[in-house]
């Protein structure tokens, strides 16, 4: 049944998700080329919008997937989705696998985008397409660069679990005389609680990657207090942070496998259609 | 009805049927939202093999009654049980629900809608639906956007009825449809509903249904307000169910 | 038929159908519609078509075999005693009427007489059917 479920979200969605993709892509290409090839005027502005489009590729596919979460569920269609004879889990479950398939694909995409725009800016220059795209990875560390990378899915998942579980429990009946405000409420509660768990969990959890010195790109056993504790003493802001706390990788980590079970929960066992 | 070889057209004798005694059994339903009362203790049985007249004015309970048994509302109190079972897959499975509401995709034709069910429910006769759909002369080429609601509703009908299902659910099911799609959308009903089933259909214009339900039951303010067999109550009042239910909600 | 929503559906039905045994239009022998097709016929509840049906059946117009349906009576007597009472029950509506107006039983008779050919064509047709 997940996977009639999960065929059924892409009927439902393919359409809207590849032409907003594609008029993206189509932006993006355009843009780029002209930054490459240095046209007069365009070239400039080229760069910037195509890298915007790029970057757009994955907030608007999760926007579709939301709104199509939204009125697949709690919406009219709603009426027809929750008497499908399964489990709430199972249809929470279908739901947020098919996002996260699609949300890792846009955000490949957004990737191989700015790798492209990247090659932009080398090609414009008159540099072999790849010169800049090295020249970043050289400066940051292949270390950094995974972490980066990893911390971007990661922060993905979360949103997509967290996005269908705030709606779901938005919807709940206790909530939902507040239309789709009850789970934008819930999302910004959820928004300010992550941050404030982040910031605790990156200065205690003694877990973090070593930013500056000899041993750069290392996990050590210690989170980000000390240098945290070190500003506080010196009045000057001039304590360079040696240290990134990797606290808030639990965090997401707990608060996503919450949420998921918070939100099947929820379409289980508290679903009110208005 | 062809799906149906043992279901002998005349069949005298009812004490033969092995169904369960009660396709629907709530006892003491209490549902509110916030704060507000929209069924209050309500108890209600009903045997399979008939068509019952739900009714009552707005605010009565019907919809919230009849959204809780498809099991699609919840946080209510007391107990449910549908063919046995609570709402959950299991009775979701036995139950065709029929919603006040266009649950279908406006993007949708009618045959990605007869496919849509046919991927999801079991019990779904696809060419009974086909047979509907042409019954009511729907058009196929036509999304459902473009076509008008009494037609919506003739589709949602085509598609509620041509499940197997032990329980049928309309809620309002020819509310906002001409008399004539009345006339037709009666005798869809009449013609496809399987004499093993339980019908529940709501309205709050008796008239409309008095001619094909066997009882009635009539809501107000949350709980059962009267339930009898159709022609019992015309015998006992010399009057139309509809007659019968303006003496008892004016009184 | 016109159904009328403020008596018993199943007793009219029940008249209906010995109205129709007794004008031969349901000839005797004959196999009876089946319950769903009158109940779609007449835009009634099939369960109500059963039981009046079932009535019909009672007062020996009918006969249900187990395999092959229900049937119209062979039997002459039980027919023509159909016809009688609802010929009966037809001729006490009008006497009641006639009375009422104050025609005598002579006038009653006299207007009959006069009114029979009119009423003619449609008993004729009926027949036809």
């Amino acid at each position: 049944m997940i996977g009639t479920l999960i065929a059924q979200e892409r009927l439902s969605t393919s359409k809207r998700l590849l032409v907003s993709v594609g008029i993206l892509l189509l932006i993006a290409t355009v843009s780029l080329a002209t930054a490459a090839l240095r046209v007069p005027l365009l070239g400039g502005l080229g760069l910037g919008i195509g890298i915007i489009a790029v970057i757009l590729v994955t907030p608007v596919a999760l926007a579709l997937l939301a709104e199509n979460y939204w009125r697949t569920m709690y919406g009219q269609q709603g009426y027809f989705t929750m008497t499908i004879p399964v489990r709430g889990r199972e249809l929470f479950t279908a739901k947020v696998l098919y996002a996260l398939i699609v949300s890792m694909i846009a955000l490949a995409i957004t990737g191989a985008g700015l790798i492209g725009a990247s090659a932009a800016v080398s090609i414009s220059q008159g540099q072999p397409a790849f010169s800049v795209l090295r020249a970043t990875i050289d400066t940051l560390q292949a270390p950094m660069v995974w972490f980066l990378g990893g911390a971007f899915v990661l922060q993905l998942v979360f949103t997509v679990i967290a996005g269908a579980a705030i709606m779901s429990i938005g919807a709940e009946g206790r909530y939902n005389s507040l239309g789709f405000g009850a789970p934008v409420i819930g999302g910004v509660i959820a928004y300010f609680a992550m941050q404030i768990l982040g910031l605790i969990s990156m200065l205690f959890v003694p877990l973090g990657i070593r930013l500056t010195g000899p041993d750069a790109g290392t996990f050590v056993a210690q989170g980000m207090l000390d240098d945290f504790m070190a500003s506080l003493r010196q009045s000057e802001t001039s304590a360079e942070v040696s240290t990134l706390g990797l606290g808030i990788v639990f965090v997401s980590v707990l608060g996503a496998v919450l949420l998921a079970w918070w939100g099947g929960r929820s379409v289980e066992r508290h679903t009110s259609l208005r | 009805m062809n799906a149906h070889p043992h279901h002998i057209d005349d069949h005298t004798e009812h004490g033969e049927r092995s169904a369960p005694t009660t396709a629907i059994s709530v006892t003491d339903l209490t549902m509110s939202y916030r704060g507000r009362s929209a069924l209050d203790g309500l108890n209600l049985n009903l045997a399979p093999g008939q068509i019952v007249g739900l009714m009552g004015d707005n605010g009565s309970g019907k919809t919230t009654l009849l959204k809780i048994l498809a099991g699609v509302l919840a946080d209510w109190t007391g107990s449910v049980r549908i063919a046995g079972h609570t709402p959950g897959p299991e009775s979701k499975a036995l139950v065709s629900f029929m919603p006040d509401a266009s649950f279908l995709p406006d993007t949708h034709k009618p045959a990605d809608s007869v496919a849509q069910y046919a991927r999801f429910f079991e019990d779904f006769d696809r060419r009974k639906a086909q047979e509907m759909i042409d019954f009511f002369g729907l058009p196929w080429d036509r999304t459902l956007k473009e076509m008008s609601k009494g037609m919506r509703e003739k589709l949602q009908i085509s598609l509620a009825m041509s499940r197997r299902a032990k329980i049928y659910l309309l809620d309002e099911p020819i509310s906002g449809v001409d008399p004539a799609s009345r006339e037709v959308i009666l005798r869809g009903i009449l013609t496809n509903f399987d004499e093993d089933a339980l019908m529940l259909v709501s309205t709050h214009l008796i008239g409309d249904v008095e001619s094909i339900v066997d009882s009635v039951v009539f809501l107000r303010a949350g709980q059962v307000l009267l339930q009898g067999d159709a022609d019992e109550l015309r015998a006992a009042h010399g009057s139309s169910l509809d007659a019968l239910f303006r003496k008892v909600y004016t009184s | 038929m016109q159904i009328d929503d403020s008596r018993p559906i199943w007793a009219q039905l029940v008249d209906e159908f010995r109205r129709r045994i007794a004008t031969s239009e349901w000839p005797t022998g004959t196999k009876v519609p089946s319950v769903r097709e009158l109940a779609l016929e007449l835009g009634v509840n099939p369960n109500t078509v059963q039981k009046a049906l079932g009535e019909v059946d009672r007062l020996g117009l009918t006969t249900t075999e187990r395999t092959a349906g229900r049937f119209v009576t062979l039997d002459e007597v039980a027919v023509s005693g159909g016809r009688d009472a609802l010929a009966s029950a037809s001729a006490d509506s009008f006497a009641q009427t006639a009375q009422g107006i104050g025609l005598t039983l002579a006038e009653a008779t006299e207007l009959l007489s006069r009114r029979w050919p009119s009423a003619q064509t449609s008993d004729t047709r009926k027949d036809a059917r």
